[in-house]
């Protein structure tokens, strides 16, 4: 009888799971090997005659001819440890601050902040644009009306363009995370909070000794995600910069994007499917490696808790 | 005494803090909103030449021109079915997922987790078109509007994992009794952990939508071959560009702000699934 | 919860109905014939309405190209049924998709700096049309024959309707408060004037010299290119007569340019400027002078950007003490028929009926969208009412078509491994590192690329021993 019922739950189990993993076979992982083998062709795509088999030498091209794609490597660190230090504390915050049962329109306050992840991002990079250009964008106005500055910062050049992409995404992401933050702290419940209380203890205590830790997981779940969508982020920057000027915020993945489609349509980077696999297999590699370090240090963290 | 009244003035300067950082995040967030629909009111030239926030004279007929060009009900239409749908499937299929994954062991458990882990750095953006699409045409699929919102579902990996955290967080007891009790795993699926994981399924709605909302390039590939299936946000963003000639970004700005209504309707019904949570447990103490 | 669950049911069955219901009317379309398959057919479609699909980029010439093509739907004896579709942004990759899928339209519009046609024409994309083309059409249409551009081995592919080129556009009112009488004919002359600009107005928020260097490929292929051709250089670095690239003759271009930009002539924020930003500001008086399409700018002040400034159009300034040679033609605005239309002779049909037409390019040229480029029609047309005054801006004397670079030629068979020549022009015009050291390094890397090609059977060699930028069709 009971093996009988092992069969019948086991069935069931694999059942449940066969939609999500249908799609997840058809649609992530066989396009990835579909591109794949592409990485030891000198192949320009459909359209462009067949793929010569050139072993590693898209690889050697990387590692000793490529120095933008190296620069693109230190770029999309400053950009993704700048977006991830600013947003998840900050998100983090506007979820505590939204979580009172107490606060009277907190639905529309959170609305506020929500925003800005619904706006898609080909409008939220003209609209940067539009704010940040050294002609006669509204912040240089706005602090040299405050004296802050006297002379306008030109914030799209090569030196500034960064810090703009990322307050860009900061604004775009905040929201986001928020939410990821709120879902996650609903699941602590009150009276863990109110005995707390009635032990004295402050706010400090509450946040390290109590929601940090009980949020477990669903944290370590959405550093996860904040560290690889940082590091796959590339659509704002592609409307915003192009990734110029002169490089200076070119990304890892919008530089392996390049060689499979234009950036803009006066782009004349020709395509190169066999080295644009390659890039992209390399910077895959590179996030890996970060992942698995953020995964090691956070079982570390399990310990201490 | 003494310490008493410094932990109360440090308090009550946190809290200041913290309500001026708030105030401030609004500030920041808000304001990029409001020119953004401030600048869907004024005309091109004004728009580029950055007088003055404020809109001259209200130009509404870039929304008329908007509606018309975007063709704003059919496309809008399309773009509801499609959003509505990859969420529905978005929520069933990532909720089954994760939570026989929080719950069960398996045969090939191990295997299944680390690939999906895997997947998570890998990206090769829309290039994934180009097969996904090869296939479709092979089985005589990239016409119908199924193929778009499986393809805009796709793998799910990360809800799948938010799930999973979710549920394993919840007390095991909760659902470990029915199943002694002998219900069916779908029982406890459907009548335990579904309601227990409405704050985090109300996120994957909401984001799912969203994200299907604002999809651009898969839906313009998919709907390239039977433009009856246009959706609004191909549609708005056509409006943008014109390679030799000017662009006209007022009306692609009108375009964006009429976009946000229906995803935020959509926040405002999931945004209950995440107050929910908070709601019993006040009941509750 | 419950509510929950049955919202998302019910949703989930609709939405499974309508798209069943749309898959089958669409899969139902398929089967009989390919070329209705697409696009929104008109509701009464007869029995023997033939349906065209046109892809397009352009919006900009909508407001001239659709009531045409509504006349000639209504009009025509043959049932053709033209439906138009524009594509604007993401073009290339939509025809990128729907040729690697075995779909996509009937006719494919092309227009101005694109690869869209070498690189789907060696894959047999495209159906030749010199079959179609009548012996009359063929000796009236010869000089138009642009290898690589529009034609393959001799044979035409498409007609351009029109040509375009580069051309400096400058306001005449700025000018002249600063004592600048007429516009710059060389490059120290422009360096100069745009300095005088800066110098004098800065105060008011202009400046002399702008360009839209956000996409460095897209500004100087419209700017430096031309420049170094009328001056008697190579075509995109690539130089005929030796077969070879060779990038050293744009080193004095590079100087000029980053006098401009290093020492704070340049309008503001170049590196990231779009055009139409650009344009903008040039319309609002903020700009002396700029440089870019001959075609694209006139309609946009006419239309677009309407604008007080008393602007005019000059030729591109060329090196100092150069002989004036010839600068290429940019043929743009033909249609291609591709392997997957069903009526190739309708469409052929069509396109001569209607797009070639004298009174469509008539028509298309004196609105000012374009400049005709078909000999026996030059003397016909009248000059657009937005060009009266600012002729420099039709296509004279030293524009002309010029022989198609390996690269132009086929892509793939000159992969360049680093930067491409724009984006070292880009890096050099701000300062960044010793022009001539970096010059010599691009000619290396182009030509070991080129050179791989050839070896890969890819590219093949080409070399024109005589050749003279000033009469480049030999």
């Amino acid at each position: 009888m009971i093996s009988k019922n092992k069969i019948k739950q086991k069935g069931q189990i694999y059942l449940m799971l066969s939609p999500n993993l249908i799609l997840f076979f058809t649609l992530s992982v066989y396009p990835i090997i579909w591109v794949i083998r592409f990485m030891f062709y000198q192949y320009g795509g459909p359209g462009t005659g067949e793929p010569i088999f050139i072993g590693l030498d898209n690889f050697r091209r990387i590692f000793t001819k490529d120095p933008i794609f190296w620069k693109s490597v230190i770029n999309t660190l400053v950009y993704a440890g700048g977006k991830i230090l600013l947003v998840l504390p900050l998100a983090f915050f506007a979820a505590m601050m939204l979580t009172k049962k107490n606060l009277k329109g907190v639905g529309a306050f959170r609305a506020i902040l929500f925003m800005p992840t619904i706006l898609s991002s080909a409008v939220m990079a003209l609209v940067f644009y539009l704010l940040f250009n050294a002609y006669n964008g509204e912040i240089n106005k706005y602090l040299m009306t405050l004296n802050i500055i006297d002379q306008p910062i030109n914030w799209l050049s090569a030196k500034n363009a960064m810090k703009v992409i990322v307050i860009t995404s900061v604004w775009g992401g905040i929201g986001n995370y928020m939410i990821y933050f709120i879902a996650g702290l609903q699941g602590i419940s009150n009276e863990v909070y109110e005995s707390a209380d009635i032990e004295g203890a402050n706010f400090t205590q509450k946040l390290f000794c109590i929601t940090i830790p009980m949020l477990g997981p669903v944290l370590k779940m959405i550093m996860m995600i904040a560290i690889v969508t940082a590091f796959q982020d590339m659509s704002s920057i592609m409307v915003m910069t192009e990734g110029g000027p002169i490089n200076s915020t070119m990304v890892m993945f919008l530089y392996a994007y390049q060689f499979f489609f234009p950036i803009s349509p006066g782009s004349l980077v020709s395509t190169q499917f066999g080295y644009g696999a390659s890039v992209s297999f390399v910077s895959a590699c590179i996030v890996g490696i970060i992942t698995i370090a953020f995964l090691r240090f956070s079982r570390k963290l399990d310990e201490i808790y | 005494m003494e310490r008493f009244y410094m932990e109360k003035a440090f308090v009550t300067i946190l809290k200041v803090l913290s309500w001026l950082l708030l105030i401030s995040l609004f500030v920041f967030t808000l304001y990029p909103v409001i020119y953004t629909l401030l600048g869907s009111l004024k005309t091109n030239a004004e728009l580029t030449l950055g007088k003055s926030i404020l809109p001259e004279d209200p130009q509404w007929v870039n929304y008329i021109k908007a509606f018309k060009d975007a063709n704003f009900f059919q496309y809008g239409l399309n773009s509801l079915i499609v959003s509505s749908a990859t969420m529905a499937i978005a929520v069933l299929t990532s909720s089954l997922s994760g939570y026989v994954l929080a719950r069960y062991k398996f045969a090939g458990k191990k295997l299944m987790l680390s690939t999906y882990q895997a997947m998570m750095f890998v990206t090769i953006g829309p290039v994934a078109l180009y097969p996904i699409m090869n296939m479709l045409s092979k089985i005589g699929m990239e016409k119908s509007m199924l193929s778009l919102i499986l393809v805009l579902t796709g793998g799910q990996i990360t809800n799948v994992f938010l799930v999973m955290g979710f549920v394993q967080r919840l007390p095991r007891e909760l659902d470990e009794a029915a199943t002694i009790d002998g219900c069916s795993i779908f029982r406890v699926y459907g009548q335990i952990i579904l309601p227990l994981t409405k704050p985090i399924l109300g996120v994957v709605a909401l984001f799912t939508f969203r994200n299907t909302w604002n999809d651009y390039i898969t839906s313009l590939i998919l709907t390239m071959s039977n433009r009856k299936l246009t959706t609004l946000t191909v549609a708005v963003v056509q409006l943008k560009y014109s390679v030799w000639a000017a662009a006209e970004w007022h009306i692609m700005l009108a375009g964006a702000s009429l976009a946000i209504i229906p995803v935020l309707s959509v926040y405002i019904f999931t945004n209950k699934q995440f107050m929910s949570g908070l709601m019993e447990g006040a009941v509750k103490g | 919860m419950k509510k929950v669950l049955s919202i998302i049911l019910v949703l989930l069955l609709l939405t499974g109905f309508t798209a069943c219901g749309q898959s089958d009317k669409a899969s139902g379309n398929t089967t009989p014939s390919q070329s209705t398959s697409s696009g929104t057919s008109p509701s009464d479609a007869g029995e023997n309405q033939t349906n065209l699909v046109i892809w397009t980029r352009d919006r900009a010439d909508a407001v001239f190209m659709q009531p045409a093509i509504d006349e000639y739907n209504k009009t025509n004896a043959d049932g053709i049924y033209l439906d138009y579709q524009m594509y604007t942004d993401n073009y290339e990759q939509a025809l990128d998709m729907a040729y690697a899928t075995n779909s996509g339209p009937d006719l494919v519009a092309i227009s101005g700096y694109t690869d869209i046609f070498v690189k789907y024409v060696h894959q047999g994309q495209y159906v030749c049309i010199d079959d179609y083309m009548t012996a009359e059409q063929k000796e009236r249409y010869s000089g138009l024959l642009a290898e690589g551009s529009n034609a393959i081995d001799g044979k035409f592919y498409y007609l351009p309707m029109c040509g375009s080129t580069g051309r400096l556009f400058y306001n005449v009112d700025i000018f002249e408060r600063c004592g600048i009488s007429e516009p710059p004919k060389t490059i120290s002359e422009m360096t100069a004037a745009a300095k005088k600009i800066t110098d004098t107005l800065k105060g008011e928020g202009i400046y002399g010299f702008a360009m839209n260097l956000k996409s460095p490929a897209s500004a100087l292929g419209r700017s430096l290119d031309f420049m170094v051709q009328r001056s008697g250089g190579p075509k995109q670095g690539f130089d005929f007569s030796t077969g070879t690239y060779d990038f050293e003759f744009y080193a004095p271009f590079i100087e000029e340019f980053r006098e401009i930009f290093t020492t704070d002539i340049a309008f503001p924020g170049c590196e990231s400027l779009d055009i139409d930003p650009l344009r903008t500001q040039f319309a609002d008086g903020k700009i002396g002078m700029y440089i870019s399409w001959s075609h694209a700018d006139p309609g946009v002040y006419a239309n677009q950007f309407p604008t007080d400034e008393n602007w005019n159009i000059a030729q591109l300034p060329i090196l100092d003490g150069a002989q004036e040679a010839s600068q290429s033609i940019q043929p743009y605005k033909g249609f291609m028929i591709t392997k997957r239309c069903e009526a190739p002779e309708l469409a052929w049909k069509a396109c001569v009926d209607l797009f070639y037409s004298d009174d469509f390019v008539k028509g298309y040229h004196e609105a000012g969208l374009g400049c005709t480029i078909v000999d026996d029609l030059k003397s016909k047309v009248e000059v657009p009412e937005i060009l009266i005054g600012k002729e420099e801006g039709l296509l004279g004397d030293k524009d002309k078509f010029w022989p198609a670079t390996p690269h132009e030629l086929n892509d793939q068979a000159v992969i360049v491994e680093g930067n491409d020549q724009y984006q070292t022009f880009m890096e050099l015009i701000f300062g960044k590192g010793d022009i001539d050291k970096s010059l010599q390094d691009l000619t290396n890397r182009y030509n070991s690329a080129y050179q791989k090609g050839i070896d890969s059977n890819i590219g093949n060699k080409i070399q024109i021993p005589n050749f003279d930028p000033a009469n480049p069709q030999g």
